[in-house]
């Protein structure tokens, strides 16, 4: 339990017209603290915040409850009828918010039952429901069966897709009956979701780049559902025996969607899957893949294109050509085993972030079939590339005692590396912190890195042409994320007890700041929603 | 029958226009799962000392086998190569240019497939289901014909209307399908299925039948049996049947062996084992003769023209030569080398030479029979002689070796102990025996004789043999192969392998480029 000392002016400032709606709406001293101290077991706000084109929203924990932010320090409740938020993702458009949440209900249709304290606890139910906000405004919602904890979006953001995804943490309860082959598809403008039956442990879900089908991986099965029927249209089986488990690992879609290329864990196989004339092949790899990515000539719509696999253990890398064959086009040998691509318009970033001491980056030019290699200092955690494609910027994490000398204290530091894609460039950076956020952003100015780093109270703008020359900025308190905003802008979470988000201006080096939008949280209200909607 | 995961579908001609001889063990059966070294041939009493009767003559090296895969002839579609696979009941269709893949499910368990010679329609013998699949090659629609019980074979006519499916008790069963049930079993029924009209009309035959031949146009069906041969009249509505008694003997019929047709479809010619007569049958009025033919004739064929019939007198080392046209002409009879034992031979295409030779006696050496001149040349191998086949264009002969060697074979030869396959430039008779690290189970040529392939058990490449050179080449494949083939019309063979969802290779000889597909069984499982 965290003791969050409470002043009436911390909450007074800034007292905005949604806490005085707050205070009118309820009784305003049913929950007010009675102590100058209170100590709550959950944080008031959430930094895992979302950046929507109308604001920023970060949900409150402890009350329950979702607040829209704006860069000018003002705040206001969402009102999700009683859905208290734990998961929120913004469509791909930017405007609008999916919420996953629950809202408590009491079977017991006692009248004189009006709070979730006053209802017995074997009466309590805790509903789950996806909620989709818009401009601050709860649009629509459906139910939401309650293992459901990941959503994507068709790249339209008209269809949202919503499924129980291993990765994201386990199902700790279960509410009635629980359909592991279930995915749910919610068509943002109506909200009513339809329930297809997928196949089992559905793990990852790609689209058509033109949103008419979505493609979803899940044991043995690949199914191919239409985005405007929410139909089933094929289903690919990965193994005909029943006995046998094939799990999907990876998987990418061709330019023209009309195969799928899915890889298997654990194994070299590569299923490729004709979508538009369903058929099943097979394509042997020497190993199992690490990474796939499809590369297509940017200039050339028609280019079928290939298929780029990594392996992470062979020190090579392979292209396959995205035609009916899928024939090995080429492999092209590395000094060192990489395990991630990332795509340039006309090039290919490859580097390991496997954790061992491996300090290779390659990047391979597809127009001239040509290979950089570069050399980092410490093992890569992450990389990027800005919008341009010119820089590549990396995390390095520490590797204690693998080095000596001046090389012992790089070794021992996280990094930043900077890469030029137009030459062979590489600089490894020691940084004072471990970076907690690293965003790229280029202007008139140049191109440069804006650094954050745990605990540590400034902002640091790297100089990507000059990296020695990087500025410091200040913050009003530790970083915890920092983000992008539709507009172009950035926000900076921080660690503050009442909600602290900075909003940067990289064209003018401008901060704004709001804060104090958790204070909220500072009041519950344990009033049961939608009473008299329980057996609806 | 050898038990493979996959079974190709050979396209087969079945158009035996010129009466080919055939083993009824090692008939051409189409695309057997178990093609396997060694057609079957029932195998006599080894280590018999010779046994003259009143009624034949046993030299006592046994029957000699002759190989069923070396009779396969080469896919005869240019569109499609059909994948039977007896573990999922499907049969997937792949094409020849686009190497586009389609599969269909069949009855259970299918063993035997074969393609209609106007390549209109594949169709499947299923052995656990007791019935037949005819599959629109096309589309692949399927259209199933039940068929009586405890067969484990099936022939087509040469002009694809009908196909005759038998049970062949030389065949090993394996345990699937029917003829391993418990209930009332007739082992001398057969079924004639009419592709066309899906009609079945089955009927009973002599004592084990054999095998099934047709003549030329495809109007008459001889079925062989120990003690019957059964005449069926094709062009009849329904078809009509006429058994022909084929021995004397009501207590222990001779064994038949081999039977060919001649090229107009009067005669049906029968070779029985420990025989000193053929049999021959007139087709019209089912009156039977006896030709001679020496002692104990071990191999019968017919020339390529079709115009004589060569039986081979193991017991007594002869060949005779009989004048089709005329069967009641006096036979030339060629003496072979004295001392030599030979039981088989294989004429070359061009009808220039035969190859004689004996997988019985452990030998190592073959002749070569000039027909011009009727001279017998005895030559040396490396090892015994397991089977031998001749290139489609007559200039290369292929003598595969088995791995046991003879007497003869000196015990410090590096082809001691091991398969081996010796071939022969037939110009000249120049060889080039290879040492082999495993048994060959499969082997095909291109149309145009320049080139062979083959496969060994266990060896995950398919091997490429120039005609010409002699050379080889060896092409490592993902997984082992079960069988292959060539492409009609081309130089692309293909094998398909051993994979739990299906995997076949193409390989082009001229670029050789190989391209795998794999996977493709689970086309079956797709749901629309």
């Amino acid at each position: 339990m965290t003791p969050i000392p409470f002043h009436a002016g911390d909450a007074m400032r800034p007292l905005t017209p949604s806490l005085l709606l707050l205070l009118t709406a309820c009784d305003p001293f049913a929950n007010w603290p009675d102590t100058d101290h209170l100590s709550t077991d959950r944080a008031l706000w959430d930094d895992d915040v979302v950046a929507a084109a109308d604001g920023m929203y970060v949900m409150l924990p402890r009350a329950g409850e979702l607040v829209r932010v704006q860069d000018d320090g003002s705040y206001e409740v969402v009102d999700l009828d009683g859905l208290q938020p734990s998961r929120i993702e913004p469509d791909p458009t930017g405007q609008r918010v999916v919420v996953f949440g629950t809202w408590p209900s009491c079977d017991d249709d006692d009248p004189k039952i009006r709070h979730v304290s006053e209802c017995p606890y074997d009466e309590l139910q805790w509903n789950p429901e996806l909620a989709i906000v818009e401009d601050g405004k709860r649009i629509g919602a459906a139910e939401m069966p309650s293992h459901m904890n990941d959503i994507v979006f068709s790249p339209d953001g008209r269809v949202a897709v919503a499924f129980h995804n291993e990765d994201k943490g386990a199902i700790t309860e279960t509410q009635g009956i629980v359909d592991l082959t279930q995915v749910i598809f919610i068509p943002l403008d109506t909200g009513e979701a339809t329930s297809v039956s997928i196949g089992f442990n559905p793990s990852d879900i790609l689209f058509t780049d033109d949103g008419s089908a979505a493609v979803v991986m899940s044991r043995s099965q690949v199914v191919v559902v239409d985005l405007d029927t929410f139909t089933k249209t094929t289903a690919y089986p990965l193994t005909l025996d029943p006995d046998q488990s094939v799990e999907p690992a990876d998987a990418v879609l061709t330019p023209d969607g009309d195969y799928a290329l899915v890889a298997i864990e654990g194994a070299s196989e590569l299923y490729v899957l004709d979508l538009a004339n369903p058929s099943i092949t097979i394509e042997t790899l020497e190993s199992p893949p690490a990474d796939l990515a499809v590369y297509q000539d940017p200039n050339d719509d028609s280019d079928p294109g290939v298929t780029l696999v990594v392996y992470s253990d062979r020190a090579s890398f392979d292209m396959l050509a995205n035609d009916n064959a899928f024939n090995l086009e080429d492999s092209i040998e590395l000094d060192d085993p990489v395990t991630r691509i990332l795509e340039g318009d006309d090039f290919a970033l490859l580097y390991n972030d496997s954790g061992r001491s491996l300090y290779d980056v390659y990047r391979y030019d597809f127009a001239a079939g040509d290979l950089v290699e570069y050399v980092v200092d410490n093992p890569v955690e992450s990389m990027q590339l800005s919008e341009s494609g010119e820089w590549a910027v990396g995390v390095l994490t520490p590797e204690p005692g693998a080095g000596t000398g001046i090389d012992s204290y790089q070794d021992a530091n996280w990094g930043l590396a900077v890469l030029d894609m137009s030459s062979d460039e590489a600089i490894s950076l020691v940084v004072e912190a471990e970076p907690v956020g690293v965003e790229l952003v280029e202007n008139e100015d140049g191109a440069f890195a804006l650094v954050l780093m745990d605990g540590v109270d400034q902002l640091y703008t790297v100089n990507l042409a000059q990296p020695g020359a990087a500025t410091a900025l200040d913050l009003p308190a530790p970083p915890t994320g920092i983000g992008t905003l539709p507009d172009g802008r950035f926000y900076i979470t921080h660690q503050s007890s009442l909600g602290l988000i900075s909003f940067l201006d990289p064209a003018t080096g401008d901060l704004t700041e709001a804060s104090g939008f958790a204070t909220p949280s500072l009041f519950t209200d344990d009033t049961l929603p939608r009473r008299g909607e329980e057996n609806q | 029958m050898r038990n493979t995961p996959l079974l190709i579908l050979l396209p087969t001609l079945g158009a035996l226009g010129c009466a080919d001889s055939y083993s009824l063990a090692g008939e051409d059966k189409g695309a057997y799962a178990d093609t396997g070294w060694g057609g079957g041939a029932a195998a006599g009493d080894e280590g018999y000392d010779g046994d003259a009767s009143d009624t034949g003559y046993d030299d006592g090296y046994g029957s000699e086998d002759e190989s069923a895969f070396l009779k396969l002839s080469p896919a005869a579609t240019d569109a499609y190569v059909f994948v039977a696979n007896p573990d999922r009941n499907t049969v997937t269709r792949i094409a020849v240019g686009s190497l586009a893949v389609d599969t269909t499910t069949v009855g259970s368990d299918p063993t035997i497939a074969l393609t209609s010679p106007d390549y209109r329609r594949a169709v499947t013998f299923n052995a656990g289901s007791d019935d037949v699949s005819v599959i629109d090659a096309d589309t692949l629609e399927v259209s199933t014909v039940e068929v009586r019980e405890n067969y484990n074979q099936m022939v087509m006519s040469p002009d694809g209307a009908w196909v005759v499916c038998y049970h062949d008790s030389r065949v090993e069963d394996d345990g699937s399908g029917s003829s391993s049930s418990t209930g009332t079993v007739s082992y001398n029924e057969f079924s004639l299925v009419n592709i066309e009209t899906l009609e079945h009309v089955p009927m009973v035959g002599g004592k084990n039948p054999h095998g099934v031949k047709f003549t030329a146009d495809g109007s008459t069906a001889l079925v062989v049996a120990d003690d019957y041969l059964s005449v069926v009249d094709l062009t009849a509505e329904p078809p009509t049947i006429e058994r022909v008694p084929l021995t004397d003997d009501l207590l222990d019929p001779p064994e038949a062996e081999e039977v060919v047709v001649d090229p107009d479809g009067n005669y049906a010619i029968v070779r029985q084992y420990a025989a000193t007569v053929l049999r021959a049958v007139d087709l019209h009025d089912f009156e039977v003769s006896d030709l001679d033919v020496g002692d104990n004739p071990t191999d019968l064929d017919v020339t390529p023209d079709g115009r004589h019939a060569v039986a081979v007198a193991r017991g007594s080392g002869e060949l005779w030569v009989y004048d089709l046209d005329d069967l009641a002409a006096e036979p030339q009879v060629i003496e072979m080398p004295t001392g030599e034992v030979f039981g088989s031979i294989v004429l070359s295409p061009d009808d220039t030479k035969g190859l004689l030779y004996s997988t019985q006696t452990g030998q190592s050496r073959y002749a070569s029979w000039d027909r011009a001149t009727d001279e017998i040349t005895v030559r040396s191998l490396v090892k015994p002689v397991d089977t031998v086949a001749v290139s489609p264009t007559g200039g290369t002969a292929l003598v595969f070796h088995p791995k046991d060697d003879g007497e003869d074979v000196d015990p410090d030869s590096p082809f001691a102990g091991s398969y081996a396959l010796t071939l022969i430039d037939l110009a000249d008779f120049f060889s080039n025996p290879l040492k082999l690290p495993a048994e060959p189970i499969a082997f095909d040529s291109t149309e145009d004789g320049e080139n062979g392939i083959f496969i060994m058990d266990g060896e995950p490449y398919l091997v490429e043999l120039d005609y010409s050179s002699l050379l080889y080449e060896e092409v490592e494949l993902k997984s082992e192969p079960v069988y292959i083939g060539v492409l009609p019309d081309t130089r692309v063979a293909y094998a398909s392998q051993d994979h739990p969802l299906g995997r076949i290779s193409f390989y082009d000889i001229d670029t050789q480029e190989l391209q795998t597909i794999t996977g493709f069984e689970l086309n079956s499982g797709i749901d629309q």
